[in-house]
């Protein structure tokens, strides 16, 4: 999993990603400098779960996809079963074409825990 | 001496006790209490003593005098425990174990060794609370002494995870009622707090936990996040929908509009203003704005959270916050251009 999270890194404008369970416990991160898993996991928990609460009340379901923009830099957070992967961007990164070869990632590793869980 | 004749000595002799405690948890009995304490120490009766110590100071807070007090007490404690701990740790290792090697050496100030031997016992066994435990103690003491924030959503998270493991808990239950407290949340306190009252009503912190719950006015939200806004903030906010601004949108596509306060000031005409709704668009928009920054990632911009019956999107608006929902995926950009315009209209006006 690690391998995996490292090989985003290579996406321009990735500067790290890490994958935490429903419950917002770090299972595997790959963060740059200057980012701390255990402070973006606290944070990044309790902004997916306002969001979620939202989406869910307002009948979108569970969401499987959270792009978080920032002037500094961005975040996105992708459901991968049971757990989610974030990854970090810097401000600006062209969303649209990163964002394929990050779902591509996200499916790889929902693939991974799905073998782990059955 | 039968049990019933054993039972009814034991429970007069709590009772003794608890109205020991509860006469030195009175308030203006701080010095009383720190003697009290001091007496516990010079027979090393390192225990008792920290559990008045703490009780003492949930009870008075803010009670500078008597935080130190007790940091000293939690590292003298400590210092002569390490041994024997790391010992134990080492030798017949358990998540138990590792658990509370770490809270000695949080205690002490090793970062790296809490670190490292409370990961040890998440990972010794996952579905054992005590690792957990050990990380929100470390969590909670942060929060309560530097006021940390994100301190007190680690401390929430595993305290959460540490109840759903084994419900009751005692020290998972008396952590949990302390955080709900220092929020200002006594309703929420006194329902953690029930099963602790039945199982160990002369335990000072109990008592403490309990008194405080009474004295503080009731909260009005059962959002835990709605609780760290306001601890955070000082702000509650107000909202008056019949008395909001009109925002226009076109069919399919709902908008709200929540001030810095998280205050609903604007929606657009058939958008919901149910008080639910309502809250949770202002704990999300309030969110955004205080957990960007913290995350390195600078200023509230924009979210999108994509779901499979809509879209939910926020932008970010001189402080204030205009959240926009879809049903239908393909409106997607039709939204997104309506809340960057109506922000560029804000502007203007």
């Amino acid at each position: 999993m690690k391998e995996i999270l490292q090989s985003l890194q290579q996406i321009p404008g990735v500067v790290g990603s890490m994958v935490m369970t429903g419950d917002g416990m770090v299972v595997c991160s790959a963060l740059g400098p200057g980012l701390e898993s255990e402070t973006l996991a606290a944070l990044t928990s309790g902004t997916r779960l306002s969001i979620q609460k939202a989406a869910v009340h307002s009948s979108d379901g569970k969401p499987h996809e959270i792009v978080l923009e920032g002037t500094e830099g961005n975040l996105l957070l992708l459901e991968i079963g049971d757990a989610t992967l974030i990854v970090v961007t810097h401000a600006g990164l062209e969303l649209d074409s990163g964002m394929l070869e990050i779902r591509s990632v996200a499916r790889k590793l929902r693939g991974i825990l799905e073998i782990q869980a059955s | 001496m039968g049990i019933i004749e054993s039972w009814k000595s034991r429970s007069s002799r709590n009772d003794r006790v608890e109205n020991t405690v509860r006469s030195l948890l009175e308030s203006g009995r701080q010095t009383d209490l720190l003697n009290r304490v001091s007496r516990f120490q010079s027979q090393n009766r390192f225990a008792p003593a920290m559990r008045l110590m703490r009780a003492g100071v949930i009870r008075f807070q803010p009670w500078p005098e008597g935080e130190e007090k007790l940091a000293l007490l939690e590292k003298q404690y400590a210092r002569l425990e390490l041994a024997t701990a790391q010992e134990k740790a080492e030798s017949e290792f358990s998540a138990l174990h590792a658990a509370r090697l770490a809270d000695l050496l949080d205690i002490l100030g090793d970062r790296a060794g809490w670190q490292l031997w409370s990961r040890a016992a998440i990972e010794e066994d996952p579905c054992d609370p005590e690792g957990y435990l050990a990380v929100a103690r470390s969590h909670l003491r942060r929060f309560t002494r530097n006021a940390d924030g994100v301190a007190g959503l680690g401390a929430l998270r595993y305290l959460t995870k540490a109840c759903q493991l084994r419900p009751g808990h005692g020290e998972c239950l008396r952590d949990l009622a302390t955080l709900l407290l220092s929020l200002r949340a006594p309703k929420a306190a006194k329902k953690v707090l029930a099963p602790l009252q039945r199982a160990a009503a002369d335990d000072p912190v109990v008592i403490a936990l309990s008194l405080l719950a009474e004295e503080l006015p009731e909260e009005n939200t059962a959002n835990v996040q709605e609780l760290f806004l306001r601890w955070e903030t000082g702000v509650e906010p107000v909202h008056s929908p019949a008395e909001c601004a009109v925002l226009a949108s076109p069919s399919g596509i709902d908008l709200w509009e929540l001030s810095s306060d998280r205050s609903l000031v604007a929606h657009s005409e058939a958008a919901d203003t149910g008080t639910e709704t309502i809250e949770q668009y202002s704990v999300l928009s309030g969110t955004l704005h205080q957990s960007m920054p913290r995350m390195g990632m600078g200023e509230f911009v924009r979210f999108t959270s994509r779901g499979k019956g809509g879209v939910l999107m926020g932008q970010a608006d001189d402080g204030s916050t205009l959240l926009g929902h879809c049903a239908r995926a393909s409106h997607e950009s039709q939204m997104s251009r309506l809340l960057q315009q109506t922000c560029e209209e804000e502007v203007r006006r």
